[in-house]
């Protein structure tokens, strides 16, 4: 027998033995088992393997687990409203700076309109000169190489809820937030072996930016940057 | 449990009834959330369990993998079965947990201990069932243990394949859009991981004769 013929046909034994074949591929097996004591015999080594498999029984979870699970989901979800209600009421307190920001960015408009009717009642020539551009700092002002996550401007809330819920499904402490400009910093506590599976979840958040170690500092927290794209 | 919970503990309801209980679930009815449980608790319990290889673990792993099932049912888009949907989570969930473990605790190191807490037989059970003395009981369990130490050692794709179509008895397709790779790999990787076992598995055949 052909060695290659041999090998699709073990490839098949499997699912002759479920009986997951069609007739066409089913009659080829059998025609070859036939005349083939090889595949023969691994057909019933085969049969033994899966035997003992069967030999594993299968296992019922505790009577309680039902209602553990609901606990559970109990429990996060007061956990998960406790922390929506105090990031309410951190964005509520930026939403007041904001307006604060708004009346002063009004009243220095108004000056400067006040002003500028003033001078257009005089015979003058305007020059408008280019605005300057706003110039944003690029780098942060906690570390030099944070892990930078830019995220949608419309993800930006449920986004950085996700982070801050992530950050403390692996018993990290979060030690500073800070709102700046750009976005928010954090610094944060975490144990290093849950470091990488953190690092993997922040992928799902946005696009990440980090250095090879350079985001936690000497005492070993980890700085992290969010911000809009 | 409640009679009419019975029959999702049997697994005998249709994928539509699924898809209702889960549009009541999304609506916030945790109630019907329980009949998803019973529905796939057996099944979830037991990947778990062999792929982390104890029944604490187990438990803990497959409570968690409802619970973020639970809080992610609204993103279930309906594209693919729910049961295809639970289990990417659930496969997803235990890979993260070995990997968490890692280097702490190796997969092969089923404790013997656990055939006390296996299925929390007590002498006098053991002893009540009349085809089954205490020492038939134990060296079927010490067989069991040889079994799934060696199924522990298959590389995670070929025990995750073994897994998903021989012991949750899935699809091909359904394997390969749980694992997302192609039908040929996932046959090739089954085919690949009982050539190893029925070299690994001898261990365990002179078990069973010496018995």
């Amino acid at each position: 027998m052909n060695l290659s013929e041999c090998n699709k046909i073990q490839n098949n034994l499997y699912d002759y033995l479920q009986n997951n074949l069609d007739t066409t591929i089913r009659s080829l097996v059998e025609s070859h088992l036939s005349q083939c004591e090889k595949c023969r015999s691994e057909l019933e080594i085969l049969k033994k393997t899966l035997g003992s498999l069967d030999q594993l029984e299968a296992l019922s979870p505790q009577p309680s687990f039902c209602e553990k699970v609901l606990g559970k989901i109990e429990l996060e979800e007061q956990q998960q409203s406790q922390l929506s209600r105090r990031l309410t009421a951190f964005f509520d307190s930026l939403v007041n700076k904001w307006a604060y920001v708004g009346i002063a960015a009004l009243l220095v408009i108004s000056f400067f309109a006040g002003k500028m009717y003033q001078s257009s009642l005089a015979p003058q020539r305007w020059i408008i000169s280019q605005p300057k551009e706003i110039e944003l700092k690029k780098e942060s002002s906690i570390s030099p190489n944070p892990i930078v996550i830019e995220i949608e401007r419309n993800k930006f809330f449920d986004s950085f809820k996700q982070l801050l819920t992530l950050i403390e499904a692996h018993n990290g402490q979060l030690i500073r937030l800070k709102v700046v400009e750009y976005g928010i910093e954090l610094i944060i506590q975490l144990d290093q072996t849950k470091e990488e599976i953190l690092f993997k979840e922040l992928n799902q958040l946005g696009r990440i930016t980090m250095t090879k170690s350079g985001y936690r500092n000497k005492e070993g927290n980890i700085f992290i940057m969010i911000k809009t794209q | 449990m409640k009679p009419e919970n019975e029959k999702y503990c049997q697994n005998t309801i249709e994928e539509d009834e699924i898809i209702q209980l889960i549009e009541k679930v999304k609506g916030g009815d945790k109630e019907e959330y329980r009949k998803i449980i019973f529905l796939y608790q057996t099944k979830i319990f037991n990947l778990c369990y062999r792929f982390l290889g104890n029944i604490e673990d187990a438990e803990e792993a497959a409570s968690d993998i409802f619970v973020r099932a639970y809080f992610k049912i609204h993103k279930f888009n309906r594209k693919s079965k729910f049961s295809t949907w639970l289990y990417r989570l659930s496969v997803n969930h235990c890979i993260n947990k070995v990997k968490e473990r890692g280097r702490k605790k190796r997969l092969e190191t089923i404790p013997f201990s656990n055939i006390e807490q296996d299925e929390e037989k007590t002498f006098e059970s053991i002893l009540s069932v009349e085809t089954d003395t205490p020492i038939d009981f134990l060296h079927r369990k010490q067989i069991q243990e040889c079994i799934r130490k060696k199924i522990s050692k298959l590389n995670s794709k070929q025990r995750l394949a073994l897994e998903l179509i021989h012991f949750q008895e899935l699809s091909y397709s359904e394997t390969s859009k749980i694992l997302k790779c192609p039908v040929a790999t996932i046959k090739t990787r089954l085919h690949r991981a009982f050539n190893k076992l029925k070299i690994s598995l001898q261990e365990c055949w002179k078990l069973i004769k010496e018995g």
